[in-house]
């Protein structure tokens, strides 16, 4: 009655849990999301940085403490590595680079909505580029020209009027998707951050990265120690810690690195940090 | 009341993967898992929960992909690529589980590309997704009973593609 093989049955099993979004992209799309759901309302902010940029920020640290955690746990096994390792081998130095560019290229929030809009993706593909490197499937198209096409089409009425119509038509039967085109007046993400602050987050974590790679764990403990002591619930905290741990193993303090693991595992659902942690030679065991 | 970001968080990977397995070019993934969020942003507050969030999503995902593709017409779909089917099934051909994973999910959706569209899409809900026939008959606005004959069809067009690509395989390992 089945045609399907034995064969297909468990290539279909193996690929159902074979398509995994990293932090990475998941952040990056997150802040494109964003961009665009700001370019078609007014949300004037003054001093403070959109979450999506926040976004922006992250997502290149979070490249690069995955970078630079492979960077670290492989070195002293260049043997182990394989295709999906490979992938994540990104110089560090290029990632972090990219967390400067993210700060830099922030965009300053006077400018008009639509400008804003614009600018926040075309920000994050320029920064994002060398993290999104290191993911072997980020082709992702140009986010500028995506960006410039969307904030045309999102902030058009009757491009929004056209697209409702076209995708609500379907459910508007059902009544569970009805078409409001006038209700979607962008409620902006209350979360909104302190552009310097972030900055300075980055700049220590970039610091301790750069260190890292030289080799120089203890001033990358110093880095980390000093962000912690001034930012201890700042929005890169979880990559401090995930860095820390990289950090300890390299200077064979094992015992420290899995206490730090595990305070950092504990209760916390799979993501891309807690693989890298798990990798790391703290070697915890899975919690779950 | 879920907050937008809550159904970001939750279900961004979902989102992004139908794209994927619904035959959408990984260029283009990015841009559709974009739409649906900004109409998901646009039409949450419609959401009546008379389905489960990832079923209504899965709707979503299923209209936005099907504009898409017709407006890519051909080029959404990839000739003559090759799958090593035998490869990927053999444990020790691949180092690591979560790479054998990843390939045979890039394999699947390739050999989708030869099932026919409204097919493949409710193979992907309740092949890939399990998701229920009744929950796949709703997020599709189609009968239960074109679920069925649907799969069927879809399942029998998924047999045959692995076939041509396992006799494909035997030319180059002999």
């Amino acid at each position: 009655m089945n045609p399907l093989q034995p064969q297909d049955r468990e290539l279909i099993r193996l690929s159902r849990i074979g398509h995994e979004l990293s932090d990475a992209d998941r952040v990056r799309l997150k802040a494109a999301i964003m961009g665009r759901i700001a370019s078609t309302g007014t949300a004037p902010r003054a001093q403070t940085m959109p979450l999506a940029a926040k976004a922006i920020a992250v997502v290149t640290v979070a490249g690069a403490v995955a970078s630079g955690a492979v960077w670290a746990t492989r070195a002293g096994a260049p043997s182990e590595s394989s295709a999906s390792h490979r992938a994540l081998e990104t110089p560090p130095a290029l990632v972090a680079e990219a967390v400067h560019t993210a700060i830099v290229a922030a965009p300053p929030a006077r400018e008009t909505p639509q400008i804003r809009g614009l600018k926040v993706p075309s920000a994050g593909r320029d920064a994002v580029k060398p993290a999104s490197a290191a993911s072997p499937e980020a082709e992702t198209p140009s986010l500028v020209a995506l960006a410039i096409r969307r904030s045309q089409a999102v902030s058009s009425p009757q491009a929004r009027g056209t697209e409702t119509t076209a995708t609500g038509a379907a459910s508007a039967a059902r009544g569970d998707w009805s078409p409001h085109p006038g209700s979607d007046v962008a409620r902006a993400s209350p979360v909104a951050i302190r552009a310097d602050e972030l900055a300075r987050e980055a700049r220590l974590l970039k610091g301790a990265f750069a260190a890292l790679r030289d080799g120089d764990a203890s001033s990358a403990l110093t880095l980390l120690d000093q962000h912690a002591q001034t930012f201890p619930g700042g929005a890169l905290a979880d990559e401090r810690d995930v860095e820390r741990v990289a950090a300890l193993c390299r200077l064979g303090r094992k015992a420290e690195a899995r206490s730090v693991a595990d305070a950092f595992l504990a209760g916390r659902p799979p993501s891309r940090l807690t693989e890298r942690v798990r990798e790391s030679c703290a070697e915890v065991p899975t919690i779950r | 009341m879920t907050s937008f970001e809550e159904v970001y968080d939750a279900h961004v990977e979902f989102v992004w993967r139908t794209a994927l397995r619904l035959g959408i070019p990984r260029e283009h993934v990015d841009d559709l898992v974009q739409d649906v969020f900004l109409i998901v942003h646009r039409h949450l507050h419609t959401f009546e929960g008379r389905s489960t969030l990832r079923t209504w999503l899965f709707g979503i995902v299923v209209r936005v992909a099907r504009r898409r593709r017709g407006a890519l017409g051909a080029q959404a779909r990839l000739t003559d690529v090759s799958i090593d089917i035998e490869t990927i099934l053999d444990p020790r051909e691949g180092p690591f589980e979560a790479a054998r994973r990843a390939e045979a999910a890039r394999a699947v959706d390739r050999i989708l590309d030869a099932v026919d569209d409204e097919k493949r899409f409710v193979f992907v809900a309740l092949e890939l997704e399990q998701m229920s026939p009744a929950d796949a008959a709703h997020a599709l606005g189609i009968p239960v009973n074109t679920v069925y004959s649907r799969l069927r069809h879809a399942r029998q067009q998924f047999a045959a593609a692995t076939a041509r690509f396992r006799t494909r395989d035997s030319w180059r390992h002999p």
